[in-house]
C-alpha cells in the first residue's frame, strides 16, 4: 500500500490516504500518480456536486407544483400578506413553515454548489 | 456553514431519540448551510422539527400535532401576523425578519416568544403536555 500526503504547499491541505496496492501500480505505469489522483478527485467531486444539484432542484420542483409558484415569488408573498397565509394554511399545508425552511434551503443550496462546481472548474 | 451546527444537530438528535419514539432524522448540508428534519411521536402526538443553519443564523420550527390538528407550534418565522404583533404594522423594514413565535389553537392564537432552541420544546411538551406512565 502507498501511503500518500499531501501538503506545505498553498492550496491544499493536508491530508494523509492510503491507495491500494492495485491502483498504485496501475497508474505508476500509466504514467505520474499524483496527476491521476488529482485528476480522479476532480472528477469524483464534480460527479458528487452535480448530483446533488439535481437532488436540490427535484425537491425545490415539488415544492413550486405544490404551491403553484417559484421560491422568490412564495417567500415575498408569504413574508408580507396575511390574507396569503391563511390561504395557504386552509387550502395548501397548515405546516408551511416547515415546508419554506427546506424550500430556502434547496434554493440556496442549489446556488451553493455551483459556486463551488465554479470554483473547482475555473481553478 | 457555522462551525457549530453539525455538533448542536447532533445535540439535537440525542435528545429526540430519548424523549421521542419512531424517530426519523434527515440531514442536508451544503458549504455554506446545514439542514436538520426530524419526524417523530410522541405518545399521541406528531412530532416535526425542523433547524436550518445558515449565514443569517439558525431558523427552526418545532411543531407537535394530535392527528392533523396544530397542538403547538413554535418558530422564528417572517410570518406577517408575528410582525404585525410586534411592530403593530407589517412595513417593508421588517418584511423577512425572522420572529420567534408560538401557534395555539389550530393556529387560530399566535403569541410572540423569546427565541427557543429544541431543548426548550421538549421541556415544553413535557410540562404541558406530559405523557402518562
Amino acid at each position: 500500500m502507498l501511503m500518500f500526503k499531501r501538503g506545505g504547499d498553498k492550496g491544499l491541505t493536508m491530508i494523509t490516504v492510503s491507495i491500494p496496492d492495485k491502483y498504485a501500480k496501475a497508474l505508476s505505469a500509466l504514467g505520474d500518480v499524483q496527476a491521476a489522483v488529482d485528476l480522479a478527485l476532480q472528477r469524483y467531486t464534480i460527479e458528487q456536486i452535480t448530483a446533488k444539484i439535481a437532488q436540490l432542484r427535484q425537491r425545490a420542483q415539488m415544492y413550486e407544483a405544490k404551491y403553484g409558484m417559484d421560491y422568490p415569488t412564495f417567500a415575498q408573498r408569504i413574508a408580507g400578506d396575511e390574507s396569503f397565509v391563511r390561504e395557504i394554511e386552509t387550502a395548501v399545508n397548515p405546516l408551511w413553515e416547515l415546508d419554506t425552511a427546506d424550500w430556502e434551503f434547496c434554493v440556496k443550496g442549489i446556488t451553493d454548489w455551483i459556486h463551488t462546481l465554479q470554483a473547482i472548474l475555473l481553478t | 456553514m457555522d462551525p457549530h451546527a453539525p455538533g448542536y444537530f447532533a445535540d439535537v438528535i440525542q435528545l429526540a431519540r430519548v424523549t421521542f419514539t419512531n424517530v426519523e432524522v434527515e440531514i442536508d448540508a451544503t458549504p455554506a448551510r446545514a439542514l436538520l428534519r426530524i419526524q417523530a411521536r410522541y405518545g399521541p402526538y406528531r412530532i416535526f422539527i425542523t433547524e436550518v443553519s445558515d449565514e443569517g443564523g439558525c431558523k427552526y420550527r418545532y411543531y407537535a400535532l394530535l392527528e392533523n390538528e396544530v397542538v403547538v407550534g413554535f418558530d422564528n418565522s417572517p410570518d406577517p401576523r408575528a410582525l404585525r404583533l410586534k411592530y403593530g404594522q407589517i412595513g417593508e423594514e421588517h418584511i423577512g425578519e425572522y420572529i420567534p413565535h408560538l401557534h395555539r389553537e389550530n393556529k387560530t392564537q399566535l403569541v410572540l416568544t423569546e427565541e427557543l432552541t429544541c431543548a426548550d420544546f421538549v421541556h415544553w411538551l413535557n410540562q404541558q403536555l406530559p405523557l402518562q406512565g
